[in-house]
């Protein structure tokens, strides 16, 4: 039922990572059939930054988070991580959906959750090592919620519910992070917190790319933005890439009269 | 008569050991996947599972065979055409399941109206169960069906969890989240197929769905769930035997009922414990 992605072993990985960009995207391309959805994408991301992607429903947001952990393929051009093509870094890149593709129903625990990270697939009669929990253990406190570790998931907020995601990547060793809607469902308090933890662990070294809508108060706190309308409109700082020119280009002239206060 | 006596006196007759037996089985395999169901919203593909089973099972009795030979492939086929019309018109799933439901279980008694005149077992039989004229090798099918699914779904449980809580983290982790989500329709298959033995059609979901949504007020993680649906689900079986013995009632309604009863308990003793 699992595939057997290669992994590449750490070793390796050591002499690879140092000069080696994080995300590395080369004229990607992705089409559905008929759609294209994704027009010679390049963009570079270093190590250690934390990364916004921007653009309208339908843009290719998501399609390009998905590229990024080899589950989209390209129809041309090339993407790498730390040097390697997605389908070989599987476990050094970890995924936190969109909301509302979590069945928040189900019945497990914030430990349940975290420990999918460690033991993803199956593993017929293969149980949790110590080294597993450990690792779960730590991911938790990174994200400063191992106090909640026994506390059913959908009892927790949105900004909550987030940061344990963001510990199961943690707890897969992912050295890249990647966040559909990051900020959608979370309040206003929690989504700085939130912004606060991808902050700390980008200082630690980890990489984060994250999707958003939300242009005035969360992408301005970001090292980079990618402006994505199937092709990059605009990649660099927020400050200098949300010029009128490219929010109109993104959404349409309304936005530029609403967002000018803070562009210009 | 004393109360030893009264419970041991029942299980002198072979015929309540078996449909005992079969119950306790049922009892076990149906909370397992049933947890699955209540929780990925799949109670109304059980219960029309459940029901399309009726042309194989009316087709093997005509032909003299075990219903076992035909309520297999019907089940299968069943989930496979649903999936087949939400592929090919892009209708909801509920309504497909809807379509085939209503039409598969009238074939069904089209085929016992038309042919069935000579099977002993009649209409009422199949949509009720039969629990107390369970033979020998019901009991030794069932229970080698129980343990192939109790097998498979021990191995594959993880992958279970991680696709039925988070379909497209799972699918990025390298589960094969189609394959998984193909499995366990086959083991709801199975367990349907088996349960029908003891409950019948209509009752079925009493044993599916019942004892596991009761069992997700009373627990928090996945498998205390499935031990809680377990515990509920032996307590329907062993009261609605005891029920259907004592009052002369119909064996696979008595469960059905005591499984209703004990989700309204589970439910409003939840409620008093949350307002305090």
């Amino acid at each position: 039922m699992s595939q057997t992605p290669t992994y590449i072993h750490d070793s390796e990985l050591e002499k690879q990572t140092a000069p080696l960009p994080a995300v590395d995207a080369n004229c990607m391309c992705v089409t559905y059939g008929q759609d294209t959805v994704l027009r010679d994408v390049t963009f570079s991301v270093p190590s250690g930054a934390l990364v916004g992607i921007v653009g309208p429903n339908g843009a290719g947001k998501s399609t390009l988070l998905k590229t990024l952990v080899g589950i989209v393929e390209l129809s041309s051009g090339s993407v790498n991580i730390y040097g390697s093509d997605p389908s070989r870094t599987r476990r050094m890149v970890g995924y936190v959906p969109q909301s509302d593709d979590v069945n928040w129903q189900f019945p497990v625990t914030v430990w349940d959750v975290v420990m999918m990270g460690r033991t993803p697939s199956l593993g017929a009669f293969r149980y949790e090592s110590a080294a597993d929990k450990n690792a779960v253990n730590d991911a938790l406190h990174r994200v400063g919620l191992l106090h909640r570790k026994d506390d059913m998931i959908r009892s927790l907020s949105g900004g909550q519910r987030q940061r344990v995601f963001v510990a199961r990547a943690l707890a897969q060793d992912a050295r890249v992070l990647l966040l559909d809607e990051a900020f959608s469902g979370v309040d206003v308090g929690s989504q700085y917190e939130l912004m606060a933890v991808l902050r700390r662990l980008c200082e630690e070294g980890q990489t984060v790319l994250l999707t958003t809508h939300d242009l005035v108060n969360m992408a301005r706190q970001l090292d980079t933005v990618l402006c994505l309308k199937c092709h990059l409109c605009a990649c660099g700082p927020p400050d200098e890439v949300f010029t009128p020119e490219v929010l109109e280009e993104l959404y349409g002239p309304h936005v530029v009269a609403a967002e000018s206060g803070y562009t210009i | 008569m004393d109360l030893i006596s009264y419970i041991v006196e029942p299980f002198q007759y072979g015929f309540l050991l078996r449909a005992l037996a079969v119950a306790v089985i049922t009892s076990i395999t149906c909370p397992l996947v049933g947890v699955f169901v209540v929780t990925r919203g799949y109670g109304f593909m059980g219960d029309a599972m459940a029901h399309a089973i009726l042309p194989g099972m009316a087709a093997a009795l005509i032909a003299g065979l075990s219903p076992w030979i035909g309520m297999l492939p019907s089940a299968l086929v069943f989930a496979f055409l649903v999936g087949f019309i939400v592929r090919k018109t892009g209708i909801q799933a509920d309504a497909a399941i809807g379509i085939m439901f209503a039409t598969l279980f009238a074939l069904g008694i089209l085929v016992m109206s038309l042919w069935g005149a000579q099977v002993t077992v009649s209409l009422e039989d199949i949509l009720l169960g039969q629990l107390l004229a369970v033979t020998q090798s019901d009991i030794l099918v069932t229970l080698g069906v129980a343990s192939l699914t109790l097998l498979v779904f021990i191995g594959y449980f993880k992958g279970l969890m991680f696709v039925s809580f988070d379909p497209v983290g799972a699918e990025v982790a390298g589960i094969r989240v189609e394959r998984v989500d193909y499995l366990l329709l086959a083991l709801i298959s199975v367990v349907v197929v088996v349960t029908i033995q003891a409950v019948g059609v209509v009752l079925v979901l009493a044993m599916l769905i019942a004892p596991a949504a009761a069992a997700t007020l009373a627990a928090q993680r996945v498998v205390p769930t499935i031990g809680f649906g377990i515990l509920f689900a032996l307590i329907a079986s062993i009261v609605g035997i005891y029920a259907s013995y004592y009052w002369n009632l119909p064996s696979g309604a008595s469960i059905a009922m005591a499984s209703g009863l004990i989700f309204a308990i589970v439910a409003l003793v939840r409620r008093r414990i949350s307002r305090a």
